[in-house]
């Protein structure tokens, strides 16, 4: 009976979309090589309960949950040692991850250690006439792909790019049960002993880089003014950027100047403040996800491009909403 | 008379003199071939006049002064060994013409001498004291024999030499002091002429050739790559063109290109008279450009061709920086980063903006604006809109107030619509130039392709590389101006401007209109056809404009030295207190507008193309 494992995806404690696309994706590699099997989610982290209940419904056969405080967050050689680990014992035809730095990682390594074939950023699995796996890759960046034969792949080891995963339906209302296997039994062997976790100031990130992008135009002013943003960027955990005459002015370095002569960002929520929204600066933050803006301006053409946008003076709203900010969460700022 | 000692002296003068130019040549035929027809009418006339080096009043005075007294001195030593015989009278007034051309003479050196001893740059040329000191003691010798003839001839000093009497005074009525006067006067001149080759003097001959094979074309005109050639762009010397490399020769470093480069004014390293002493050095001492020109000073020339403008001798620093910049882009693969983008979007969807071909036609929705190959009977013009007029939010409404000229007028045109391509100018200017032939020829070939024959241009980058760089690749249209086109169908009583324009007004020339094609004039004469208009002219205007900062791919590179030019061309706006500033070009209008907000004065000037001035007095507005 062919067995495909999937790497459970989680943020915290709540599941990530992926999952549910790799295991769609091992339904049809399943579907492909004859249906007599089953689907596994493997889960390696903390509290993970919660999210794990409902796999069944995806289509999900069974769910192998290793929990431990030590798997809070990604160590390559950890989760390495515990997954060939458990690999070697239970002998999965398939282990599928979506790609990401980690897994990319995290691939790598298994595939080594069990000299078994291993496909990143793997965009696409066949069976192939001559009766071998076919996978296509993206090379260089994604400018170039590559058509592979997996010659021996005991287990195949994929990470898919996130683009080309489609979660399922829900279909019945199955439940898949959770086997918890125990740490201790695996014994993982590691070199390294992780001591700390050194995080990074939101505010010090690379604008490109952010997941929040706080950005302050010529409407902050002159002179002694920019404690506002800055506090607001600090409560919501963003990183500082600008427009072209705030970074001529010198109150931010040229590495933070979003558009045509800086960066391009793309941040999930960008939060305009006193920004009228040039060409030149909307150019480089057109494809940010979530954009709000905040000007005294109700002409002003940042507001064509904004979900949200706020009339009035970032010196007055700034400070309510870093306040209401720190009520929230009062660890931060 | 001569003795045939001073015949031998003659003849070694000579000899040094030639054998040092043929050196010279030798130096700038090192270059690789390029084509230049000479322009000996144009020579003959810029000597008699000197109008471009006149153009600095004083320096051109004294220079004026130095020319025709040391000519017409040359003149008359030449005609004395003939031994003509001439009336009395005619004598006087010669010598009368003499002593005077002396003392101008004497003047302007003694003009240029303090000049050079004052200018504290490390750049200024060696050697320059050298020949001037030579040249004082030729005339001031010449004087001292002269005076000293005056005490011994029987008739003393007279009117017809007033600077011969004052020698006189000075000097001892002894036949000796005469003769060792005369001679050293003879050998100082004979030193003169075989300096000529080896000191800055060479200019004489450097430079009037310079002139002699300036450019015929417009200003500012990048002559194509020769892709066959081993180094793409130039770093050695052998990588320059013989006339570039003549160029080098031909500069005298009198600064006049420094001091109107906006790069330079505004506190850049660039200088494009370093630029040519670098390149002058390296005639000599070997090595790359890449040494003596740091990128800072290549990337910061915003192509605005002043220095093209302001050059006496029609020295052309732009063309080598174009050079440079194509080997450090094409050849060491050095894109300033922040043009990158820029540079993929041009290679991808063929604009500027990285919109794609798709929304090429976007400004023009709901506007009666057909493409090219819907149009009843023959097309009477082609609209180019230009990257820009297609997807810069503001210039999209030039676009529409152009198209909507186009249609009060009953103009037969149309566009390319998602045919039409960035045209390369920046792709160009950044030294791009796979980029530019690429896209170039998309252009030619769609054009060719509907057989347009005249085209429109809104933006003039766009207008000054189809009609004077796209030839050189097989692309022969007739190209216009929007702005001389709209003032066309205004003199032709095709469109009426009534409604008067509010305020004061100034015009921004535009470089690649202006400086690039001289094309100043049809700017105002488009102003004054507009009821109620009241020009003003910037300080600086027309040939002196000032550039907005946005040329050259300046635009998309970011200006981390020194002060912004756009803001300090606003200042001059501001200070002109005018209410609008019309200008016609896109890069203008944003640069401009940037500028002026960067002031933050209570009632910023409002900048607008001409184009959308004579739709609003049209009584259309977008």
């Amino acid at each position: 009976m062919t067995d495909l494992w999937v790497l459970y995806e989680h943020r915290g404690d709540t599941m990530e979309e992926a999952t549910l696309g790799l295991v769609n994706e091992a339904r049809r590699l399943l579907a492909q090589r004859g249906g007599d099997g089953r689907v596994t989610v493997v889960a390696l982290g903390e509290d993970l309960e919660a999210g794990l209940q409902d796999l069944g419904t995806f289509g999900v056969d069974r769910v192998l949950y290793l929990e431990s405080p030590d798997l809070g967050i990604y160590q390559g050689e950890l989760y390495a040692s515990l997954l060939s680990g458990l690999i070697k014992k239970h002998g999965p035809d398939y282990f599928l991850a979506c790609h990401g730095p980690d897994n990319g990682d995290l691939c790598a390594r298994l595939g080594a250690t069990l000299e078994s074939a291993v496909v990143t950023r793997a965009l696409d699995l066949a069976w192939g006439e001559d009766g071998s796996w076919r996978a296509v890759r993206a090379v260089n960046n994604g400018y170039l792909f590559e058509r592979l034969r997996l010659i021996r792949a005991q287990p195949l080891i994929a990470s898919f790019l996130p683009a080309v995963l489609t979660p399922p339906q829900t279909g019945s209302d199955t439940q898949a049960p959770i086997v918890r296997v125990d740490y201790e039994s695996l014994a993982p062997v590691t070199a390294c002993e992780l001591l700390e976790v050194i995080e990074a100031d939101p505010g010090e990130l690379d604008i490109t880089e952010a997941d929040i992008v706080v950005a302050v135009g010529r409407g902050v002013g002159q002179g002694d003014t920019f404690g506002v943003v800055h506090d607001l960027a600090q409560a919501i955990g963003g990183s500082l950027a600008a427009t072209r005459p705030v970074v001529d002015r010198d109150l931010l370095p040229y590495e933070r100047q979003i558009g045509q002569t800086g960066k391009t960002v793309a941040p999930k929520l960008i939060i305009n403040c006193g920004i009228s929204g040039a060409n030149e600066y909307t150019a480089g933050m057109e494809k940010s996800q979530l954009v709000i803006a905040l000007n005294t301006d109700p002409q002003a053409r940042i507001f064509r491009f904004t979900d949200l946008g706020v009339l009035g003076d970032l010196h007055q709203v700034l400070p309510l909403l870093t306040q209401r900010l720190q009520e929230l969460d009062p660890e931060r700022g | 008379m001569l003795t045939s000692f001073d015949l031998l002296l003659i003849g070694l003068s000579l000899v040094i003199f030639g054998a040092g130019l043929l050196k010279l040549k030798a130096a700038w035929s090192q270059g690789r071939p390029a084509r230049r027809p000479g322009d000996l009418k144009g020579l003959v006339l810029y000597l008699l006049g000197q109008r471009e080096i006149l153009e600095n009043r004083v320096a051109g005075l004294a220079h004026l002064a130095l020319f025709w007294g040391v000519c017409f001195y040359l003149a008359l030593a030449i005609l004395a060994q003939f031994g003509p015989v001439i009336p009395p009278g005619l004598a006087r007034l010669v010598s009368l013409i003499s002593d005077l051309l002396g003392v101008a003479l004497l003047a302007g050196l003694i003009f240029f001498a303090l000049r050079r001893l004052g200018d504290r740059e490390a750049a200024a040329p060696r050697g320059v004291l050298l020949p001037v000191a030579v040249l004082l003691i030729v005339v001031l010798s010449g004087f001292w024999a002269e005076g000293a003839r005056l005490n011994l001839a029987p008739e003393g000093a007279s009117w017809h030499a007033p600077a011969g009497w004052f020698f006189a005074l000075l000097s001892p009525a002894s036949p000796l002091f005469m003769q060792i006067m005369v001679r050293i006067h003879f050998f100082a001149v004979l030193l003169l002429l075989a300096l000529v080759p080896f000191t800055f003097l060479r200019h004489l001959v450097t430079s009037s050739l310079n002139v002699y094979y300036r450019r015929q074309e417009p200003a500012g005109v990048i002559e194509p790559v020769d892709w066959q050639q081993p180094v793409i762009g130039a770093d050695q010397r052998r990588d320059f063109n013989w006339k570039q490399l003549l160029d080098a020769e031909a500069c005298v470093s009198c600064g006049r290109c420094e001091q109107s480069c906006p790069a330079n004014i505004s506190g850049k390293p660039l200088s494009p008279r370093k630029v040519m002493r670098a390149l002058h050095e390296n005639l000599r001492g070997g090595g790359g450009m890449e040494q003596s020109v740091s990128q800072d000073e290549l990337w910061a020339c915003t192509t605005c061709m002043a220095c093209l403008e302001k050059c006496p001798v029609f020295v052309e620093p732009l063309d080598k920086l174009v050079d440079m910049r194509r080997y450090q882009v094409l050849d060491r693969g050095r894109l300033p980063s922040e043009a990158r983008e820029m540079m993929r979007d041009l290679e991808l969807y063929a604009d500027t903006y990285g919109r794609g071909p798709a929304h090429r036609e976007d400004w023009a929705l709901g506007l009666e604006v057909p493409h090219i190959s819907n149009l009843p009977g023959e097309a009477e013009v082609l609209l180019w809109v230009g990257c820009s007029g297609a997807f810069h939010p503001q210039y999209q409404q030039v676009a529409r107030s152009m198209a909507h000229i186009l249609n009060a007028a009953g103009v037969n045109f149309g566009i390319l619509g998602k045919e039409e391509a960035c045209c390369g100018d920046a792709a160009r200017r950044l030294g791009d130039e796979e980029r530019f032939e690429t896209l170039a020829k998309k252009n030619i070939a769609a054009l060719d392709k509907y057989g347009v024959k005249t085209l429109v241009c809104l933006c003039p980058h766009c207008y000054n590389t189809l009609r004077n760089e796209y030839p050189a690749l097989g692309g022969h249209y007739q190209i216009l101006s929007a702005v001389e086109f709209a003032l066309r169908l205004i003199a032709k009583k095709r469109i009426y401007p009534k409604y008067p324009l509010a305020g004061r007004l100034t015009i921004h020339d535009p470089c690649y209109l202006g400086r690039g094609n001289g094309i100043y004039q049809p700017l105002r004469d488009l102003v004054g056809s507009l009821p109620g208009a009241s020009l003003v002219e910037l300080e600086q205007s027309r040939e002196n404009g000032f550039c907005c900062g946005g040329g050259g791919g300046r635009m998309w590179l970011h200006e981390k030295l020194g002060e912004n030019i756009n803001n300090l061309r606003a200042a001059q706006v501001a200070h002109s207190g005018v209410q609008t500033v019309a200008t016609a070009c896109p890069f203008c209008l944003t640069m401009l507008e940037d500028g002026i907000n960067s002031l933050e004065t209570e009632r910023p000037a409002k900048v607008r193309d001409l184009i959308e001035i004579v739709a609003m007095s049209l009584g259309r507005a977008h």
